[in-house]
């Protein structure tokens, strides 16, 4: 009986978390900048476009229909996927920046931040490796 | 020698047009609507509908294409096709962009002038939660393209944002068919925003030309027999002096906007209030005076808005300053039959619905009150934005 209500809790607690998953944000292992939550979400609204030492910013984004994604722009962005594209629109159609590039998966995404000294993006965080450095979980 | 050969080809197949043609990113958005009046005692300015569905009013097409030339340079084209003008294809905006810093971008071309808050992003209606953007401030005139330099600069106030733009140009065109100018368009606007809060204020300066004089005149000359008009200069039956035609003709006059507004979005709700007014000073023209707000509250997926707007003149006659009281009588009669039929208000309820990534469906019910007539008309719009 106790072990019937344990496996059940333990479900339960498993069900939360995995539908809670959480995110991480990275960068490449090289950056050395200080990111906080406030940057994070001005980097993601194309207010901020370069690092502190003036190098360009290459921001990547999951894609839309990732589970990831829309929860990244809920806590990290305080925007639904569709305000987030409603708010980009903005600024594409009138010169002001072009939105995230968008990748597929996690696993392209790691490979993507490794390889680019200038890239942030974020990731389920059970994907994480050591190839690359959070600054942020959400 | 020829691996260097090999060398100066790729170099230059890289560097090539062809080559870097594979760089252009392509975007895009649009809308199809569709639309009646479903209660129609009088048939609305500006709005375009009338008691016959129609889906080609407000649908339109566009396609960006944006080509980074180097670091600081990039080349955008905004190709537009819009039912309105019978889906002929126009290069919307066509600019070449040059960042100055990170926070500070000159656009040189052709672009949309914000003369209101929206103004430049009024085409896409995927942007915004409305059918339209209110009709009593954006009216999406032919005007508002132009043909200049455009100034952006983004900074940091606190922890809000501050944006500055500034453009200076003109536009060449007709309004109403009739043959309109703009020279030395300043415009100067700017918006703070922090988290839930945005203010905006903005101001625009320009030499106005409407290309009315000889239809002012031949009016003039109906109304008031015995009257003649010499070096604009007018003269009663008895040859006295008695008005300026100057004061009368929009020639080369000030015009001048000025804007404010508004938005709130705070845990679901939101609320826009934005106003406008504007004038071509020593001419025809009255002041218009434009705003809206609305009430909107945001479910999952979908946001509906309550909207009220209003558009309406102030009438001060400051043209009608002759002696002679029958010309002060054809002035105020001119001047309010250019305007008095346009006054309206409305009220309406806007739906946006989420449907998919990138597409969200509009439905809206606006009542639309023309003060002069003292008649309505109900109009029923629904349809799909999109952006790509």
């Amino acid at each position: 009986m106790n072990l019937t209500k344990s496996l059940l809790t333990l479900a339960i607690c498993l069900a939360s978390f995995l539908s809670h998953a959480e995110v991480s944000v990275i960068v490449n292992n090289a950056n050395n900048d200080s990111l906080d939550a406030k940057k994070i979400k001005r980097i993601y609204l194309g207010k901020i476009k370069v690092f502190a030492d003036g190098s360009k910013i290459n921001v990547i984004s999951l894609s839309d229909d990732v589970p990831t994604t829309e929860q990244f722009r809920q806590t990290a962005l305080k925007k639904s996927n569709s305000q987030f594209k409603s708010y980009w629109s903005k600024l594409a159609f009138t010169g002001k920046g072009t939105p995230p590039k968008e990748i597929a998966n996690d696993a392209a995404m790691i490979e993507a931040v490794k390889s680019d000294p200038n890239a942030i993006g974020f990731v389920d965080s059970a994907s994480v490796t050591g190839d690359v450095k959070v600054i942020a979980t959400y | 020698m020829k691996k260097s050969l090999l060398a100066t080809l790729v170099a230059s197949i890289a560097l090539s047009p062809i080559a870097s043609a594979a760089d252009i990113n392509f975007s895009g958005y649009g809308s199809i609507r569709g639309g009646l009046l479903v209660d129609d005692d009088i048939v609305p300015q500006f709005f375009g509908y009338d008691d016959q569905i129609d889906f080609k009013n407000e649908s339109l097409f566009a396609l960006q294409a944006k080509a980074n030339l180097n670091e600081a340079w990039s080349a955008t084209i905004v190709l537009q096709a819009q039912g309105e003008n019978d889906f002929d294809v126009e290069a919307r905006w066509a600019y070449l962009n040059y960042q100055l810093s990170p926070e500070t971008t000159i656009s040189f071309g052709r672009f949309a002038l914000p003369y209101f808050r929206n103004s430049d992003t009024q085409d896409i209606g995927y942007s915004h939660n409305y059918s339209r953007l209110p009709k009593s401030i954006y009216l999406g005139e032919e005007y508002d393209i132009i043909e200049g330099v455009r100034f952006v600069h983004d900074t940091f106030l606190g922890d809000g944002d501050l944006s500055f733009k500034g453009s200076y140009g003109s536009f060449s065109g007709q309004v109403s068919g009739v043959g309109f100018e703009l020279d030395s368009i300043l415009q100067a606007s700017v918006e703070y925003s922090y988290e839930w809060f945005s203010a905006f204020a903005g101001i625009l300066l320009a030499d106005a030309t409407f290309d009315t004089k000889d239809s002012l005149d031949a009016a003039l000359l109906a109304t008031l027999p015995g009257y003649t008009i010499e070096n604009n200069t007018v003269l009663n039956p008895a040859s006295t002096t008695v008005y300026n035609m100057e004061d009368l003709y929009a020639d080369d006059d000030e015009g001048l906007y000025w804007s404010t507004g508004f938005t709130i979005d705070y845990e679901n709700w939101l609320f826009n209030a934005e106003y406008a007014a504007y004038e071509i000073e020593d001419s025809f023209s009255e002041e218009t005076q434009a705003m809206y707000f609305s009430l909107g509250y945001r479910f999952e997926r979908m946001v509906i808005s309550l909207v009220h707007q209003d558009f309406d003149f102030d009438y001060e006659y400051e043209q009608a300053n002759s002696a002679d009281p029958f010309i002060n009588a054809f002035v105020i009669g001119v001047t309010d039959s250019f305007f008095k039929p346009d006054a309206y208000d409305a009220q309406g309820i806007h739906i946006r619905y989420d449907a998919d990534q990138g597409v969200a469906y509009k439905f809206e019910l606006t009542q639309i009150n023309n003060e002069l007539a003292d008649k309505s008309a109900t109009l029923l719009t629904f349809g799909v934005d999109f952006v790509y």
